[in-house]
């Protein structure tokens, strides 16, 4: 073989050009893959979705990030830690009356994409719940009670249109504000609250005892109280991200139809994973099936009402336009999961 | 003490240096005598006083264990109020068998020791830098004493945007929650050296680096010690926050679990998990007190 100038040089061109296509950079950008962090309050969810085995074949990385509470969630949208982040439909009122600035379509840094709840009214999302103890017949018996609830999200929404069909105010009764819906429900099913708004689950040991009863649900209210995941808008307008999101909705979707087909896999998840007891698990895994419901024209009317409430009730400074709140882009993808 | 020494011949000196100064009534003879148990003084009744302190120890938990169960026996306590410690001991088998004590005890003991390595450091030096030097004293002291009091716990929404939700955002919690108590300890251990030590070790002539060495450090050490032990509890402590943060196992992630789904009797499992860490780090950190300071009298009233 005879070693010429030429023979060389390809020899090198040849090895660069395998190194660059070897190269970290170039493999990277090869094997890319969008990567979404989606925040959750706890691991219930988390779980019932890895379980279904919905994430298989997924075009995207998933990461779960586990922060307890709308406060937290917030935080891990507005610095970008992750993408998306599940609270109540109601926190984003409150985040947009307290921006500085007006939000618009245009730059929302936050919006609902997608939201869900258990369609059976048997699982009432949000009640108003009343000790037997505390001798409270009608709406009119309140007066006077004192009545635990925590600030923030559709409990606290309960809590005051629960007040206003009742034609009270502040001060007719005795609020009783604590840190979170556990708190306060330990505190009525500890007998040192009459009346609670909040969550069904934690109060459900007194109501199936007999020591207490459901007086208003959610329902009776017109909250639609529906659990949301919201995206950032970065997210929301980054192509990959959106695509990324849109699938990940659709396989979340998906997922409930796995959970309907197996409640006793479900409850085994919440026993032991969630450390609840058989009861409450029971309870949850019922509970937590739900639907996708869409980001409509009758939502945002009934999300406007809400915000109306609040305005009136002195929580927001200012009226504001919910329908900001809420993008469109993903109906598609939750409708088309639902109708499976 | 001198006199006790010289009117008892029994008791052997451990050290009679000379003080200038300081010279005894009885022509030079003056002993010093270490009261502490390792010296070898303990009598019957010191042994009696040991047993008793540890029959004490023992028993007291267990006589409160004994009544609690007493009263859910006696209806006396709802179970939604206070679990009976046979359910709380069916929780504790509930962790066990699922793996979850298991999992959390290896990570919450590393994240709190390396937080604790790191705060308790940062803690060490920032303390030494103000306690020996006004200049560091006038930097850090103030702007400590104001961050001393900020409620960590309302301020996990902040670490989050400040510090992410990896592991970092958890150390960075732990680290900020042991740093005050070893600051402090230090700081004042620092300070409180009586100054006749100061005047002494100039009265040698010892040099500024020989004074802190020799001198101020030996003497602030029973106090940085006990920063050291607080610190080991707060780092425990700071778990509860930090697992807030995006967390999958752990001590303070079970709590935080239990807390959400109303499980009172795992909470007391965490409790009392809680409290025997606590006892273990204590007995640890009482060792390292008698390792590091074989000097110190240890006296206690009977």
């Amino acid at each position: 073989m005879i070693i010429t100038r030429r023979s060389i040089l390809s020899a090198i061109g040849a090895a660069g050009a395998v190194g660059a296509i070897a190269s970290p950079a170039v493999l990277r950008a090869q094997t890319a893959r969008t990567k979404l962090v989606v925040g959750t309050q706890d691991i219930g969810l988390q779980e019932t979705v890895k379980a279904s085995g919905v994430l298989e074949g997924a075009p995207f990385d998933l990461q779960w990030a586990t922060l307890p509470g709308p406060a937290a969630q917030l935080s891990g949208l507005y610095s970008k830690a992750i993408d998306v982040g599940l609270m109540g439909d109601t926190s984003l009122i409150i985040e947009q009356a307290r921006a500085s600035g007006d939000w618009t379509e245009e730059n929302a840094p936050l919006q609902i994409v997608a939201g869900w709840r258990n369609p059976d009214p048997a699982f009432p999302p949000i009640i108003t719940a009343v000790r037997n103890s505390a001798k409270i017949e009608t709406l009119a018996d309140l007066r006077g009670k004192r009545w635990a609830f925590n600030f923030g999200g559709f409990n606290y929404l309960q809590y005051i249109a629960s007040r206003i069909r009742a034609g009270l105010k502040v001060e007719d009764i005795q609020p009783v504000q604590l840190v979170d819906t556990n708190a306060a429900a330990a505190a009525f099913n500890s007998g040192r609250a009459d009346v609670f708004s909040g969550g069904l689950g934690p109060v459900k040991s007194s109501i199936d005892k007999g020591d207490a009863r459901i007086l208003l649900r959610s329902d009776d209210l017109d909250i639609p109280s529906l659990t949301v995941f919201t995206a950032r808008g970065e997210v929301i307008r980054d192509e990959a991200k959106s695509a990324a999101l849109g699938d990940f909705l659709g396989r979340v979707g998906r997922h409930w139809h796995w959970y309907k087909n197996n409640i006793p896999a479900v409850e085994a998840i919440f026993r032991e994973r969630l450390k609840q007891t058989p009861e409450r698990a029971q309870y949850s895994a019922g509970n937590g099936f739900s639907r996708f419901y869409p980001l409509d024209d009758a939502l945002v009317k009934r999300e406007q009402k809400l915000a109306e409430i609040l305005f009136e009730a002195g929580d927001i400074q200012r009226r504001i336009d919910v329908s900001v709140e809420f993008s469109r882009k993903f109906n598609a993808a939750t409708s088309a999961a639902s109708n499976v | 003490m001198t006199d006790i020494a010289a009117n008892a011949p029994g008791l052997q000196a451990r050290s009679a240096p000379a003080v200038s100064g300081d010279r005894p009534r009885d022509g030079g003879r003056f002993a010093l005598v270490d009261l502490s148990p390792i010296a070898g003084s303990a009598s019957r009744f010191g042994h009696l006083a040991q047993w008793r302190g540890r029959a004490l120890r023992v028993g007291v938990p267990l006589l409160i264990l004994l009544a609690w169960q007493l009263s859910s026996w006696l209806g006396l306590v709802a179970p939604e109020v206070l679990p009976p410690p046979t359910a709380i001991y069916a929780a504790f088998v509930e962790l066990i068998v699922h793996g979850d004590l298991q999992e959390a005890l290896p990570v919450s003991l590393t994240r709190s020791l390396v937080g604790l390595a790191i705060g308790g450091t940062a803690g060490l030096l920032l303390g030494l830098f103000a306690g020996l030097w006004r200049t560091g004293e006038e930097i850090f002291d103030a702007p400590l004493q104001m961050l001393r009091t900020i409620p960590f716990i309302a301020l996990v929404p902040l670490f989050i945007v400040w510090f992410g939700i990896d592991e970092f955002a958890k150390i960075v919690v732990i680290t900020a929650a042991t740093i005050f108590p070893m600051y402090l300890n230090t700081y004042a251990g620092v300070r409180g050296v009586d100054p006749k030590l100061i005047e002494a070790a100039r009265t040698f002539d010892l040099s500024r680096s020989q004074t802190i060495l020799h001198v101020i450090l030996p003497v602030a050490l029973p106090s940085v010690l006990v920063g050291l032990r607080y610190a080991a509890g707060v780092s425990l402590l700071a778990l509860v926050v930090a697992e807030q943060i995006n967390a999958h196992s752990g001590l303070g992630y079970i709590l935080n679990v239990a807390n959400m789904n109303q499980r009172s009797d795992i909470i007391i499992v965490g409790i009392l998990v809680y409290a025997a860490l606590g006892i273990t780090t204590d007995l640890v950190m009482r060792a390292l007190e008698r390792l590091a300071l074989p000097w110190r009298p240890n006296i206690a009233l009977d």
